[in-house]
């Protein structure tokens, strides 16, 4: 029982102490810290880029791009040469059913008698 | 907000240089005071008050001023802290799992015992121990109370920063009270226990 009191009281302490707290201050010339970081900030910008792309993580998810870019153009060319064969296979017959060149009379060889 | 002030930010929104440390010079104690009450760690909240300012001066052509500007500060201001506490405590996490593989040695994050500059000497010791166990609760109920005991606001200002209703705030301070007696009755129970163990 004295044990409660006792722990209530210190709650009650405890929430005391922070009455008429006043408030903390930063340390001088904090204008002049945050000038530099805001130069530094414009500065570092390429510095920072750099940083970026030489990551392991950034690094190896652009070679995957590239794996992968590399990958789809192959897959794309195999399946465009197959219809490039197709393609050319249709268009030679109907050249030849629907064909345009006309005999004109220097086409034909000169019999010889 | 007052005349004063909307013809400060309109400078700031300029570009004006001279505005920005009106600016810096007018609110960095709010902004050092809430950081500090938050992250409890001078450095730390130091570094956290510069990039709330650095801030400031990138995105104040976003403040629109249907809101007080000290409001938007606010916000800035919590929501740095907050995720400087989220990185710290992933650091830790990363650390710990670190140490399991044996890749480093573990670093150590120890609690450094808190003092808030601006309580009075006689009651370092009890605003320590409160310090301590309001970062045990949640984050929104020790914001609305850190914003209400530390700041000093009242429950309209805190509802305007925390985007909230008057109603809200209010249970809010209310649960956290609750929250931070229960933690602290187990503390200075744990304390009398283990005093007592030493005594035998």
């Amino acid at each position: 029982m004295i044990n409660d009191e006792n722990i209530n009281r210190q709650i009650e302490d405890a929430f005391n102490s922070i009455g008429g707290i006043k408030r903390a201050t930063p340390k001088p010339y904090l204008l002049t810290r945050i000038n530099a970081r805001l130069s530094n900030r414009v500065k570092n910008f390429w510095d920072n880029a750099a940083i970026f792309m030489s990551r392991p993580a950034v690094v190896i998810l652009g070679l995957c791009l590239i794996l992968a870019i590399n990958l789809a153009v192959i897959l794309q060319n195999k399946s465009s040469g197959n219809n490039t064969v197709e393609h050319t296979v249709n268009v030679t017959a109907d050249e030849d059913e629907y064909s345009t060149t006309f005999v004109t009379i220097d086409n034909i060889e000169n019999p010889e008698p | 907000m007052n005349q004063l002030e909307v013809e400060l930010i309109r400078r700031l929104q300029q570009g004006e240089q001279e505005a920005f440390k009106n600016v810096v010079d007018l609110y960095q104690d709010m902004v050092y005071n809430t950081v500090l009450s938050i992250v409890q760690n001078d450095e730390d909240a130091e570094d956290i008050t510069q990039e709330v300012f650095v801030q400031v001066h990138q995105s104040v052509s976003l403040f629109k001023s249907d809101s007080k500007f000290s409001t938007w500060l606010y916000r800035i201001t919590i929501t740095k802290a907050l995720d400087h506490e989220k990185r710290k405590k992933r650091k830790k996490r990363f650390a710990f799992v670190q140490s399991l593989f044996g890749e480093k040695e573990e670093t150590q994050y120890h609690p450094i015992e808190f003092n808030h500059p601006g309580v009075q000497l006689e009651n370092k010791e009890k605003a320590g121990e409160l310090f301590k166990v309001l970062q045990q609760i949640p984050n929104n109920q020790r914001i609305a109370f850190t914003l209400n005991k530390i700041e000093g606001l009242n429950n309209q200002e805190i509802a305007a920063i925390m985007n909230t209703s008057f109603y809200a705030v209010e249970s809010l301070l209310a649960r956290a009270k609750t929250n931070l007696k229960k933690k602290l009755k187990n503390y200075y129970l744990q304390q009398s226990a283990k005093k007592n163990s030493d005594d035998k």
